[in-house]
């Protein structure tokens, strides 16, 4: 009984797995990056849940302040921040610059997974097969 | 003053299960159940989670998925070198999840029951003669029974967890003091969406940059972990020619791992004790 539960419980997790890997593939090929202000009154009412950008009420809260969207030849749009003046707001381009390169680098573990995740994948099988 | 708690919210239990392992394999992270606790938690209400009355969702609402909450004291210098303190520690477990892996690929069946053997391969082995020759029986209420029956579970549990991580990628909470300063979602996609307090400090700004790093690393990890224990019983079950055994040597694997992680952390605490 045990065994088959665990049996399920793997086999589902394969199938989760393989289902995200394939959404991965598709998703891959841009890479955006938002960063969005709010006043320290209201940051505690993000609480817990459900986080909907598209959300009417949470865009009244929230400012969007910069944005980057690179495309999988490198193609970039960038909005800039700007501040009353119409000069750019250094504080907050930088600390989006470093959120883009956190970014850059997640997809890049995540692409390392999958490869690692599919070679051990494909080595496994060839054991079994062989 | 606050104290620091990194706190992972929404890997639940599956229905039913008695015992769940509470704890992250890794030690890094505290897992709080299913509850909606406090990024709501400002500096006057800001309670241990023990204290604090769980939020149930509403019926109907979203689920929120998987929480990472780091609260940071108030203490710049204090919260930074506690994120650097886990960060190290998950880049240590790293490198013992790879030893573990190596000593899993190193086993040789015919050591069964050498001297040289260490005790977590010499208990693998056992488990693998056991499940090859069918040499064990147990009856109701053997401790063996109960035993294994309980890395079952546990086993299940882990896997059900670690669903939950495939089907959410990460939001992290930071908070610092009690006020909550940054919150941060990372899809599938890498997509990162950012939501920092107004007039944030760089000092605030780095902690909750550390915060993010540490849970992909966390999340890293873990996936790493459990494709080390999925792998290794496959191979194992191949090599010792256990038919289905990837999934009857996946808990003795994945006790092999769990051993090999708490036998390296030992020697790492021998050799830091004073004396």
């Amino acid at each position: 009984m045990a065994e088959s539960d665990l049996r399920l419980a793997i086999e589902k997790f394969a199938k989760d797995l393989a289902a995200k890997a394939e959404s991965f593939v598709e998703d891959i090929s841009t890479l955006e990056v938002r960063t969005f202000t709010i006043p320290s009154a209201e940051i505690s009412t993000l609480a817990g849940g459900g986080l909907d950008l598209a959300d009417p009420t949470l865009a009244q809260q929230l400012q969007l302040r910069a944005y980057t969207k690179i495309d999988f030849d490198c193609d970039t749009t960038i909005c800039l921040p700007v501040d009353a003046n119409d000069q750019v707001d250094r504080s907050v381009w930088d600390m989006h610059q470093t959120m883009v390169m956190q970014a850059l680098r997640t997809r890049e573990t995540m692409l390392k997974s999958m490869g690692t995740a599919l070679t051990s994948a494909l080595d496994a099988l060839q054991r079994v097969a062989g | 003053m606050t104290a620091s708690r990194f706190t992972l919210t929404g890997l639940r239990p599956l229905e039913g299960m008695s015992a769940v392992p509470g704890e992250d394999l890794l030690g890094i992270w505290e897992l709080t159940g299913p509850q909606v606790a406090a990024f709501a938690a400002t500096a006057e209400n800001m309670v241990p989670a023990e204290g604090a009355a769980a939020i149930s969702l509403p019926p109907g609402a979203a689920e929120p998925g998987l929480i990472w909450r780091v609260e940071l004291p108030a203490s710049r210098r204090e919260a930074r070198s506690e994120l650097e303190a886990r960060l190290i520690a998950e880049k240590v477990r790293q490198a013992y999840l790879k030893a573990a892996e190596k000593r899993l690929s190193d086993l040789q069946l015919g050591l069964a029951y050498s001297a040289k053997t260490a005790g977590a391969e010499s208990a693998l082995l056992a488990e693998v003669m056991a499940l090859r020759g069918s040499a064990v029986t147990y009856g109701a209420g053997d401790t063996g029974a109960i035993s294994l029956l309980h890395l079952y579970e546990q086993c299940e549990a882990l896997v059900a967890r670690f669903r939950r991580l495939v089907q959410y990628y990460a939001r992290v909470e930071t908070s610092v003091g009690g006020q909550p300063v940054a919150l941060t979602i990372v899809d599938w996609s890498g997509d990162h969406n950012v939501i920092w307090q107004e007039g944030i400090g760089p000092l605030d700004m780095a902690l909750h940059m550390d915060s993010v790093r540490l849970v992909l690393a966390t999340r890293q990890a873990w996936l790493r972990l459990i494709s080390v224990v999925a792998s290794g019983a496959l191979s194992l079950s191949v090599k010792a020619s256990v038919p289905g055994g990837q999934f009857l040597l996946f808990p003795a694997v994945y006790r092999f791992v769990r051993d090999v992680l708490a036998e390296l952390d030992q020697v790492q605490a021998n050799q830091e004790a004073p004396g």
